[in-house]
């Protein structure tokens, strides 16, 4: 966490109350949410306002970088030893295929996966979460309940804490 | 070639270094440098034809046999017999050193002690009365300087005789010539000089007489050129390689040849008018007294068929009819010989195509000499017997009962090289040197003597001694008379310098024996005595023809690869090398005419069961159309012990449960192949000559019903196995090439002498194959050159610029070549092919670099089987399906056009193999062994591959090295024809060209853009071979 | 049968999870048997060379190089499954893509082998990599067997990556499900994972990339597999059709294998039935039928093309076949794979389990012969009829066909004790998300 955390975070069971309850929160300006869900539901995204990832600019540049580096080698490494083969050209063009093709694959695929921990990495660094105990050992994200953190200044707990009572949240704790 | 001085020779002479030396040698001579081959001149002992023979050595070791290029009789050439001699000198099964059987407890002894051993038997002799005739000497036929040494030295000892054995002796037609010109001898037969050759079961291709000088004659007779082409007619029960080559092959019954050759003569008289022929009258009169017409009409020989054949015999001496070979081998062997001379005569060849006063000297002694040596043997009138390097225990027929009769003999001595059937029985075994290692000479015919030098130092660790210098030693021991020399080479220089006066040479005597050492020979000009027909021959009674339509005849045939000497029988390589026409290896095998399989229940490949009066033997039944009905044809030869490593094999076993070879396991152990077939031969013989019968009566043939395991090297054989007798009856199982077009024919239409195109005729060899227009290939080449050259200078490398100036290419001439398999011995003895033995061979994993394919195709205009031959080795394709998918670029096209194979790069995948149109890759699925000596004759120039590589055939790589070297080193190109592969060198036929085609003045330039029969394999796939096959041409589209 | 929860999934994939019972231990001490038969053979082959396949001269790829396309075939049902499938968003995926997908990993890593297997010199094998050396020797990227040895590692590279990618969330459940030294085990590979909307964001994103990457790639790799043949001149290799016959086979048999395995899981673990339902098995011998049809077709143009070329090598070849002393292989293929799948078109054998599951076997075997076929009767009746020959099998290459099998089905068992074999996450997706007001 860059900076001690002070907000509010609680836990639904159903997943129409969190989706109510972000939008509200949404509504009265708070930027910031963090959500848990045990599986990525498109009500949740909608409330968050689709946001869109921008990956795809990462495997595309790997498949870029994959192809250019198959041909490369390909050329410099059949001129390095001149060795004619069936009256075939000593660079031949159609041979390159394949492997241009699989490289591209393979890089792009390293690319993706690193584009994917860089950009986690990122959101996740700049949206602070709880650092108490019970949020780090809280287990039931992943099983069957949602969680929704609103990080906000001691003025705003009330508030915040009132709405998630209005949604009928499971537990709300406070922290600051 | 350079045939060096025996000098080197001399200085090598008894030497045994241990073989971890580099160059085996006290003080190494001067022409022996590391790396460099040096080539020796000798004469070549394996038969006693006496072929010229080069050694080439390495190291002071022989490596390769070759013939020797300037010599009269064998003009550079040997045969399969003759290259396998290298296994006979570094053959397992040689001793090691002298041995003494003292009541049946063998001991090794030294040579001194072995010589005064032997003396002390012979002492006795001297004081006895002379000529008592106390010592039996069985040697190989021999006609130089040796025997006149033997008979003084027996002489000295009370006297003895020297039995000279050979068991395809021709006294037939010498005492047939006696009897009719009066000249006891083995006349010239002038082939080459024929235009029709009337053959009465001759094998002159494999065995007959010097195969080499015949085969030779042969395809300079029989090849086409300018449109005309000699005519080969092959009238015997067995068609064997030899009649699988004739234009028309006409099957008679064992025994009958005879009848036959009289009864064309016959014709020929009626036909010609009767001036004509001097003693026209008598020959007739002499005719009459045998019952041809109805023997004739008995064997259901077509009368009209024997008209013609005189008709075409008639050439006014332009023709020449032969007989002989173990097919016609019976009771009137002698009477077809003087049959064949009477057609000769009539048809007045005689002094044009037959040539008196050559004499050739080939074969041994009359047989009859062995009878009544055995007689002696078993009366105990012999006190001692010296057996040189001859087998009779194993090769005489058991009837005879020499085993029995030599060992009444209270004393035997072996000076055989090996330890054979027979010095097994010696009591004292004095092993000889192999005549590689040896001196000697020979006087093959007349006007014409042959050197035979030593051409290594003993093969290191066999301690042994020339037979000459043990007789030499011998007789200075006992103070005989005339037993001077120091050696046995001095004795030779001695009688040489008769010689020198017979070739009436004026040199010093010194430079006059270099230079013939260097030669290999000398000779002097002989002109042919005229002869005319004697009266002795009509008194000759007619005997009746041995022939019985209702029993089987057995026939002993011999073929290139096996003999009834049995001297290769225990050589891998000539067991290894399928045989020409059964391409079975490995084993005996029994040829037999479907019709009569069918009529005895016998199925292809069955196990059967043969009886004679005198055995029983199980062979292995091979259906064949080349052989008579109720006739059946078995290898002689086979059954000797050979020896091998014992690779385990899962033939038979259960294919679930693990098959290891745990250490030893494959040591190199002594394992019979094949059937001894003299076991159940009768002991009878020519009664005028006294030639042996290879013919005889079967009394009993069943098949067992069990599988033989025959194993060939022809793919489509399992096929055969399967089809039934009766469909094999009709033409046989389809063993074509199915019209693919590996082999192709054109006719010779005989009337006008015009080539036809097959394609005008139905002929199966035509039917369904692509034939490309044959470029020179320019349009291929050049843009490959430019791309490769273009990259080249693009990245500044200096790898040598494509095809300049070499680019190597192969010619083979389909009409020459006979399928004689001589080229893949050669293969086997240049390249360190190894051999894999029976078991690997069934798998399909022998190692032939170079194989003989051979197809039966069927003729739809007569309806008859036709064989056909064609060598097959790597084509070294300009546009080869193995090199792109080699992924590690083990594979690959060399400058010089070569497709070469990288062994250390290789890692096995095994593509190239599969992608190779003419299956020629071999792979290495084990590490083959050398067994102990023979891995000395290993070429060094050559890598002997590990486990796991793929390897082919690259036109003898090594030798186009060795060669561009010495060009390089003298600074010019190649010269054309200095380089010969090792198939080229061997094949006596002289049936492959080989060459660079960029060199305008080269043969193969000139070959391939003048001749018209040229076309190249599989040109639908675009491999652009560098092999050029010549097509076959056939008389009248027809062939045997 | 209890409604299914977002509880309930995880509960019953941990009781998968649990340490394992005598069942299981009894059938993997047999499977490291069957294994250790294939790594002995191989030890001798090592030592002996290549002597006791039976493979030779012609036919110079055999046993090793069928297992090898065998085994990348089925690699392909799992991507193909896992990311088509994805793609199209089919129903029936979800519940056994993850066992399917682990089922690719092993299938690639078990032919990934072969290629070694079969050198001469297999401890060359990495001469085949363009590996930097100082001599400078490369490789030849002319070779289709170079090809092969980029697309195969690539493909086995992307599917581990795809796997275990699908894996992290449901790791990351199983961390929570968990505790003591066991939780902490699964919180290394789960990556920190809370199910945050930020990490669901970019990794749906990266998913779906993934996928839509991975299913040309499934494509290729076949094809170029297939090109290890038709890239050659050789009569029955020699085909255009062998690339979408070659990925056709591969979903063929690779849905095959997805039945043989899912059917004795979803019996081993009570809870999968439940989850594994008996439409997604019905899905999967829709495939099958789909692709039988496919494979058959590919078959009959085969010896359409042979005759309507003219060819005379191709005709004799496809003579050969059905007729030659190989019969047997071609006839057995028909029956397995022409034949038998035609009864799926029935409802009642599409549901009967037993009779899916004999269906599921015999479609691998039918496909091990078909790679045979292809592999076997083409060199043993090459252009020159002279050196035609026939194949025998041997020990050594039996042994170790065996022991890939023990190879493969030994990952698979660990594979199921220490992952989630069920999809958690992705199965959630399809259930009804817990509401308040269900109408609204």
């Amino acid at each position: 966490m860059r900076k001690s955390f002070s907000g509010v975070w609680a836990t639904f069971e159903y997943l129409d109350d969190i989706c109510a309850a972000i939008q509200e929160l949404r509504n009265k300006g708070y930027a910031k949410l963090t959500t848990h869900t045990p599986c990525p539901r498109h009500e949740i995204d909608d409330a968050l306002g689709n946001p869109q990832s921008s990956i795809p600019y990462f495997t595309l540049a790997g498949g870029i970088v994959g192809f250019g580096l198959a041909v490369l080698v390909i050329i410099k490494m059949t001129l390095n030893w001149i060795l004619p083969v069936s009256g075939k050209p000593v660079v031949s063009i159609p041979i390159m295929g394949p492997i241009a093709f699989e490289l591209s694959v393979l890089i792009a695929i390293f690319f993706t996966i690193g584009g994917l921990f860089y950009l986690i990495l990122r959101d996740t660094w700049r949206h602070t979460r709880p650092g108490s105990k019970k949020y780090k050992s809280y287990n039931r994200f992943m099983r069957d309940r949602f969680g929704l953190v609103v990080p906000c200044d001691l003025d705003q707990i009330e508030e915040v804490e009132s709405i998630f009572k209005k949604y009928l949240a499971e537990e709300v704790i406070v922290e600051n | 070639m350079s045939a060096l001085g025996g000098a080197a020779a001399t200085v090598t002479a008894c030497d045994t270094d241990p073989i971890e030396k580099l160059i085996p040698i006290l003080v190494p001579a001067h022409d022996i440098i590391p790396g460099e081959s040096v080539h020796y001149a000798t004469t070549c002992q394996e038969c006693s034809a006496g072929c010229g023979m080069v050694i080439r050595t390495r190291e002071g070791r022989a490596i390769k046999a070759e013939g020797n290029p300037a010599h009269p009789i064998s003009k550079g050439k040997i045969c399969t017999q003759g290259q396998s001699t290298l296994q006979g000198l570094y053959n397992p099964s040689r001793v090691k050193g002298p041995v003494y059987v003292a009541n049946g407890v063998k001991k090794a002894i030294r040579w001194t002690d072995g010589i005064t051993l032997l003396n002390s038997k012979l002492t006795p002799l001297i004081t006895q009365a002379r000529n008592r005739n106390r010592i039996l000497y069985f040697s190989p036929p021999k006609s130089g300087s040796f025997p006149g040494l033997l008979t003084s030295w027996m002489d000295q000892l009370g006297g003895g005789s020297l039995i000279e054995l050979d068991l395809m002796s021709a006294n037939s037609i010498k005492k047939a010539n006696d009897l009719c010109f009066g000249s006891e001898e083995l006349p010239h037969y002038a082939l080459d000089k024929a235009e029709l050759l009337l053959n009465f079961g001759a094998d002159f291709l494999e065995t007959w007489l010097n195969p080499i000088q015949m085969t030779a004659a042969y395809s300079a007779m029989h090849s086409l050129k300018n449109g005309i082409k000699g005519e080969f007619i092959h009238i015997a029960p067995h068609m064997s390689l030899t009649g699988s080559n004739a234009d028309e092959w006409i099957s008679c019954p064992t025994g009958t040849e005879a009848y036959i050759a009289l009864a064309i003569c016959d014709a020929l008289l009626r036909q010609s008018p009767p001036k004509t022929i001097p003693k026209a009258q008598k020959i007739r009169k002499f005719l009459d007294r045998f019952p041809l017409e109805q023997t004739i009409k008995s064997i259901g020989f077509p009368s009209d068929k024997i008209e013609a054949l005189a008709k075409k015999f008639k050439r006014n001496g332009r023709s020449l009819a032969i007989g002989g070979g173990n097919s016609s081998a019976g009771k009137n062997a002698s009477l077809l010989q003087i049959a064949v001379n009477l057609l000769n005569y009539v048809a007045g060849n005689i002094g044009t195509t037959v040539l008196f006063g050559m004499n050739y000297s080939i074969g041994g002694d009359d047989l009859k000499k062995i009878e009544s040596a055995v007689d002696k043997m078993k009366n105990g009138q012999v006190d001692l017997v010296v057996i040189e390097n001859v087998n009779p225990v194993f090769t005489l027929p058991k009837s005879l009962g020499f085993e029995a009769a030599l060992k009444k003999v209270p004393f035997v001595v072996s000076l055989s090289t090996e330890a054979d059937e027979t010095s097994l029985l010696a009591d004292l075994h004095l092993p000889t040197s192999h005549f590689l290692e040896s001196w000697d000479d020979a006087h093959p015919r007349t006007g014409l003597y042959t050197m035979q030098q030593a051409v290594m130092s003993f093969v290191p660790g066999y301690d042994t001694m020339s037979a000459g210098d043990l007789i030499l030693a011998s007789g200075k021991a006992m103070k005989l008379k005339g037993f001077l020399a120091p050696t046995y080479q001095e004795h030779l220089k001695i009688s040489w310098q008769q010689v020198q006066k017979a070739v009436g040479n004026q040199q010093p005597f010194e430079t006059f024996w270099i230079d013939s050492l260097k030669k290999g020979y000398v000779s002097r000009a002989v002109t042919p005595k005229s002869v005319s027909l004697q009266k002795a021959v009509f008194s000759t009674q007619p005997s009746p023809p041995e022939f019985d339509r209702n029993v089987i005849t057995l026939l002993a045939v011999n073929s290139n690869l096996h003999n009834a000497n049995a001297k290769g029988g225990n050589r891998n390589w000539l067991l290894e090398t399928p045989h020409p026409i059964t391409q079975v290896v490995w084993d005996a095998w029994l040829e037999l005419h479907p019709k009569t399989a069918q009529k005895l229940g016998i199925k292809q490949g069955e196990l059967v069961d043969i009886k004679t009066e005198q055995g029983s033997l199980q062979l292995g039944a091979w259906l064949y159309h080349g052989i008579a009905e109720n006739t059946i044809a078995v290898p002689i030869g086979m059954g000797r012990k050979v020896y091998f490593p014992g690779y385990v094999t899962s033939r038979g076993r259960n294919k679930l449960i693990p098959i290891l070879e745990p250490k030893g396991s494959t040591r190199v152990k002594a394992k019979k192949v094949g059937e001894n077939l003299a076991d159940i031969l009768p002991w009878e013989l020519d009664t005028l000559s006294g030639d042996l019968c290879f013919t005889t009566k079967i009394t009993s043939i069943t098949s067992t019903g069990k599988s033989a395991d025959l194993v060939t090297m022809d793919g489509q054989y399992r096929e055969d196995i399967k089809t039934d007798s009766s469909t094999l009856a009709k033409g046989l199982a389809d063993r074509s090439q199915k019209g693919r077009g590996f082999i192709q024919s054109l006719s010779l239409d005989s009337q006008n002498g015009k080539i036809i195109d097959e394609a005008a005729k139905s002929h199966q060899l035509r039917k369904r194959y692509y034939t490309l227009p044959r470029d020179d290939k320019h349009s291929f080449y050049d843009p490959m050159k430019k791309n490769v050259s273009d990259h080249v200078a693009m990245t500044a490398k200096t790898t040598p610029i494509y095809h300049d100036p070499y680019k190597w290419e192969m010619a083979i001439d389909l009409d020459r070549c006979t399928g004689c398999t001589s080229c893949v011995v050669a293969c086997y003895a240049e390249n360190n092919i190894p051999s894999v033995g029976k078991d690997r061979a069934a798998l399909g994993r022998e190692m032939s670099w170079l194989r003989i394919s051979r197809y039966f195709e069927k003729n739809e205009q007569t309806g008859d089987l036709e064989t056909y031959f064609s060598p097959q080795m790597c084509q070294q394709c300009d546009n080869a399906g193995c090199e792109p998918v080699c992924p590690v670029y083990a594979t690959y096209q060399t400058p010089d056009g070569l497709n070469a194979m990288i062994y250390n790069r290789c890692v096995g995948t095994r593509y190239c193999a599969n992608n190779c149109a003419f299956s020629q890759r071999r792979f290495n699925w084990r590490d083959y062994q050398f067994p102990s000596p023979l891995h000395l004759q290993l070429n060094p120039a050559v890598t002997v591959r590990a486990k796991g590589v793929m390897e082919k055939c690259t036109f003898c790589s090594q030798r186009i090295r060795e060669m561009k070297d010495i060009a390089k080193d003298q600074g010019r190109d190649v010269r054309d024809q200095e380089i010969q592969t090792a198939c080229q060198q061997a094949c006596p036929a002289n049936a492959i060209v080989f060459g660079n085609v960029l060199d305008k003045n080269s043969q193969i330039y000139k070959l391939k853009q003048k001749n018209e029969r040229g076309y190249t394999q599989l040109p639908e796939l675009n491999y652009q071979p560098a092999v050029t096959y010549l097509k076959k041409v056939n008389h009248d589209n027809k062939k045997a | 049968m209890s409604q299914i929860t977002y509880g309930s999934i995880n509960d019953s994939v941990a009781e998968s999870m649990l340490p394992p019972g005598r069942r299981w231990i009894i059938a993997f001490l047999f499977i490291l048997s069957a294994l250790s038969m294939g790594v002995f053979a191989f030890a001798v082959q090592l030592r002996h060379g290549l002597e006791w396949s039976g493979i030779s001269h012609p036919i110079n790829w055999g046993v090793y190089i069928t297992n090898f396309v065998f085994w990348v075939g089925i690699g392909h049902a799992g991507t193909l499954i896992s990311a088509v499938l994805y793609l199209v968003r089919a129903p029936f995926r979800n519940s056994i893509y993850r066992a399917s997908e682990a089922m690719t990993v092993f299938a690639v890593m078990t032919a990934g082998l072969f290629p070694i297997i079969h050198l001469g010199r297999a401890w060359y094998a990495y001469w085949l990599f363009p590996y930097p050396n100082q001599r400078e020797l490369w490789v030849n990227f002319k070779s289709p067997l170079i090809w092969d040895v980029f697309a195969v590692s690539t493909y086995m590279s992307v599917s581990i990556a795809f796997f275990i990618l699908g894996l992290i969330p449901d790791l990351a459940a199983i961390r929570d499900e968990s505790k003591g030294v066991k939780r902490f085990l699964y919180a290394i590979p789960s990556f920190g994972f809370k199910g945050t909307n930020h990490q669901w964001l970019h990794y749906m994103r990266g998913y779906l990339l993934f996928a839509a990457i991975a299913t040309p790639l499934v494509f290729s790799v076949h094809s170029i597999v297939s090109w290890d043949f038709a890239m050659s001149g050789l009569p029955g290799w020699h085909s255009t059709i062998f690339a979408p016959y070659f990925v056709a086979g591969a979903i063929f048999s690779g849905c095959a294998m997805v039945l043989t395995i899912m059917i004795p899981l979803r019996k081993a673990f009570p809870g999968f039935s439940a989850i594994i339902k008996l439409k997604d098995l019905d899905g999967m011998a829709k495939m099958i039928i789909f692709t039988s049809l496919i494979v058959t077709y590919a078959y009959t143009v085969e010896f359409f093309i042979a005759y309507y070329s003219g060819a005379k090598f191709e005709r004799a070849l496809f003579w050969f076949r059905p007729f030659g002393e190989m019969k047997w292989y071609f006839w057995l293929m028909v029956f397995c794979n022409c034949l038998v799948p035609v009864s799926l078109w029935f409802k009642k054998v599409r549901s009967n389990i037993a009779l899916l599951f004999i269906v599921s076997l015999l479609v691998n075997v039918g496909m091990w012969l078909e790679r045979f076929n292809i592999v076997g009767t083409s060199l043993a009746h090459g252009f020159d009829p002279f050196a035609w020959g026939n194949y025998t099998f041997e020990w050594v290459e039996i042994w170790i066909t065996i022991g890939s099998f023990g190879w493969f089905f030994m990952w698979f068992f660990i594979f199921v004790k220490i992952m989630p074999s069920i999809a958690i996450a992705e199965m959630k997706e399809t259930l009804e998300p817990p509401l308040r007001n269900k109408n609204a």
